[in-house]
């Protein structure tokens, strides 16, 4: 009787796993993505039986209020363009979508058009994956409307466009207007200045800053902050060929200013945009991040006190500010409609109209001045935007060199001895500058 | 009944002594109950916030007050972060992905796993070697070979590539191969004389043995297809491939995170792992028991 039970047991499990196996067998056989067997996505699908032909861009504003703002450039864009469908494929970060991208490439399966770093891009030009774009139609009289910092921007070491500038930002001060005022103290426009005021509001279970220097594969703000230091300082992070210098002057004494704010308890060091959280939980005076972080700024204070906005203060070698966000190559494989297509795609993002619908729904910079009348009335509610966008024509990127995304990761590393672990920052510049120069022969 | 003790009987036995079982005095227990809910907190403590969270609104989120850590009647968050992706789709696709593969690592590991413990062939020591050297190689390095094996098998941006590398597990072989090695080599014998062939020895003889260790790596692999985020994110393009865990990553952004929406959706996507596991908790703690002290002969 049991024998009997245990068998019909068997044969019932074995059935439904059978079963199961063939559902999944049947399922899988006919279910893939509507990128058919191509995970990256684009070059295959070019042109669909319409007459269509589809552009894939893979990106990175995929949450928030960019997602929208992205769907709507492209809405717009469609309905100009009946015969182009663009597919957009987001990812959270740059991180993963940079992964995504290298192993598509290596598959041979890039997208049409994707947004990287310059040091990723010079890494694939280099490979002779992605392709130059001089030679499309207005390219240099449109570039030329752009600022001067995002022109200088799109080209790599050959002196060719490379890139087309989309998301682009820089990097702004947000405060506790409040805070500040209980304190007594100005909004700070000189580093010694903003040193002072931290100093001063750093009471109360309060630390002025919280920054996140990153990890060695993905150096985050507080290493953006840094070298913008070394640039306030008279010495940028890396000489114009991509070589770092992470042990000059300027870099020990900007570390040495992070490393003071810290022992005087005014600097602290977290991850995951501490500087955002600290600031919206009034446990933070300021915080130091792309003017793209707005919309979160703003959210995580809400009605608890009114947040101001300003630009960075300046050094002894007068502003510096970093250019922020991905550029956008266009890959060599696309067929000829595809590239044709994604350059009308390119440009209409770049217009005045469509950068000013672009700023105001997503927060991020126009990358013309020309695109300023047109979004008056958000430059009236966001005033920081102006003044950011200026910043766009001197603000400078780190050198358009595949080593510089390695060797930043040093620099994260040596920050975070100093910062994390109390190491001595001439000494952590030190060991960051040997190892990236290792790197940077390795690479070599 | 003089002099005989039956099992579990709490009788003295003639001439010892009363001795007392750690733990047993009420100072113990007291410690035991203390540590326990200390554990149970920690664990639970998480989740707690998490659903807080997800009835706070941002600013509030943001402002670590005791106020923050009671819940508010605001279900806002659930029905924005509804309807920020498709999560019936999304709900689908898991629970498809998941029950396939955790039915082919079964599988393969059953059969695996009988064939290293069990039947005997020439190489067998070496291949167990080399099948478990897979293990140290961190999945990581091997994306984007992985990704271009993919590409060539047009497996990319499909359910395929979700169930199949990870349909034969590693750690389920070696689990189910250290079970077979702990039952007695006469039952099987004793099958064969009765005249079964190898499957039938197997699926009627060792499979009941096993069983334990099958419900821990079903829940293992369970877990771990449920919580899959860089493989689906990479190999897959499309939300009609791809999970859950890949549909949550639309809270994120390189400027920051939209916690309440995520944690609201974390709330809702964590609900089926969390009733799986209380309905299969004793099973699954008896197995897990049993996993690490062998099976009890």
């Amino acid at each position: 009787m049991s024998n009997n039970t245990t068998r019909r047991r068997s044969v019932k499990l074995l059935t439904a796993v059978a079963a199961l196996g063939l559902v999944g067998v049947t399922a899988a056989c006919g279910s893939t993505g509507s990128g058919g067997s191509s995970g990256g996505g684009g070059t295959k699908a070019g042109s669909n039986g319409g007459g269509k032909t589809t552009i894939t861009f893979m990106e990175a504003m995929s949450s928030g209020a960019l997602k929208p703002a992205m769907q709507a450039q492209v809405a717009a864009f469609e309905k100009k363009n009946p015969n182009i469908v663009v597919n957009l494929e987001p990812y959270a970060d740059y991180g993963t979508l940079t992964a995504k991208l290298k192993a598509a490439t290596s598959a041979g399966d890039p997208p049409t058009l994707a947004q990287v770093y310059s040091s990723d891009a010079a890494a694939f030009a280099s490979s002779k994956v992605i392709m130059p774009l001089d030679s499309f139609p207005n390219e240099a009289s449109t570039a030329s409307t752009f600022y001067k910092g995002i022109q200088n921007d799109l080209k790599l070491s050959d002196g060719k466009t490379w890139m087309w500038p989309f998301a682009k930002s820089t990097v702004i001060m947000y405060y506790n207007t409040a805070m500040l005022k209980s304190a007594g103290q100005p909004v700070p426009t000189t580093w010694d200045q903003f040193a002072t005021v931290a100093k001063a509001v750093s009471t109360k279970g309060v630390t002025a800053i919280s920054i996140d220097p990153g990890s060695s594969s993905a150096p985050a703000g507080g290493t953006a902050w840094f070298e913008i230091l070394c640039q306030a300082n008279g010495t940028p992070a890396w000489t114009a060929d991509g070589k770092p210098q992470f042990d000059s002057p300027a870099a020990v004494k900007a570390l040495t200013y992070l490393v003071d704010l810290k022992k005087a308890g005014a600097l602290a060091i977290g991850s995951n945009y501490p500087g955002q959280i600290a600031l919206g939980a009034q446990k933070g005076a300021f915080d130091i991040s792309s003017v793209a972080s707005y919309y979160y700024n703003s959210a995580a204070v809400g009605k608890k006190f009114v947040m101001g906005t300003a630009a960075l203060p300046t050094g002894p070698s007068g502003p510096a500010n970093q250019l922020a966000g991905g550029n956008v190559v266009m890959f060599a494989k696309a067929s000829k409609a595809q590239q044709d297509a994604a350059w009308k795609f390119l440009s209409f993002m770049t217009t005045p109209a469509q950068q000013a619908a672009w700023s105001t729904a997503s927060g991020y910079l126009p990358v013309t001045s020309q695109a300023l009348p047109l979004m008056s009335s958000f430059l009236k509610s966001h005033p920081y935007q102006k003044f950011a966008a200026e910043s766009l024509e001197w603000a400078q990127d780190t050198p358009p060199y595949a080593s510089v995304s390695e060797t930043q990761g040093d620099l994260a590393l040596g920050l975070q001895a100093a910062l994390g672990n109390g190491k001595d920052p001439a000494a952590a510049l030190k060991t960051a500058q040997a190892n990236a120069m290792k790197h940077m022969n390795g690479a070599q | 009944m003089t002099g005989t003790t039956l099992p579990g009987s709490t009788r003295r036995l003639p001439g010892r002594r009363a001795t007392r079982r750690p733990g047993t005095s009420t100072t113990g227990r007291v410690v035991r109950l203390v540590v326990a809910a200390l554990v149970g907190l920690a664990f639970i403590a998480p989740l707690y916030w998490v659903f807080v969270t997800s009835t706070l609104n941002t600013s509030q989120a943001y402002s670590f007050s005791w106020a923050s850590l009671v819940p508010h009647p605001n279900f806002s968050n659930y029905d924005r972060a509804w309807h920020m992706a498709p999560w019936e789709r999304f709900f689908t696709n898991t629970i498809f992905i998941a029950v396939c593969t955790v039915v082919l690592a079964l599988l393969t590991s059953l059969l695996a796993g009988f064939a290293f413990s069990v039947m005997r062939f020439r190489g067998r020591g070496a291949l167990f070697g080399l099948v478990l050297s897979v293990m140290m190689v961190p999945q990581s390095v091997l994306l984007i070979p992985d990704y271009i094996i993919a590409q060539h098998l047009h497996l990319l941006n499909t359910y395929w590539i979700q169930i199949l590398p990870f349909g034969a597990s590693v750690f389920g072989i070696f689990l189910v191969r250290q079970f077979f090695l702990n039952v007695p080599k006469e039952l099987f014998e004793a099958a064969e004389l009765d005249g079964c062939g190898p499957l039938r020895i197997l699926f009627w003889v060792g499979l009941p043995m096993v069983r334990p260790a099958l419900l821990v790596l079903g829940l293992n692999v369970l877990m771990g297809s449920w919580n899959a985020f860089l493989w689906p994110y990479v190999m897959t393009s499309s939300n009609a491939v791809r999970p859950i865990e890949v549909g949550l990553s639309v809270f994120s952004s390189t400027n920051g995170t939209d916690y309440t929406g995520l944690c609201a959706s974390v709330s809702f996507t964590t609900i089926p792992v969390l009733v799986v596991f209380l309905l299969l908790q004793k099973q699954f703690i008896t197995g897990a028991f049993s996993a690490a002290g062998g099976v009890r002969g």
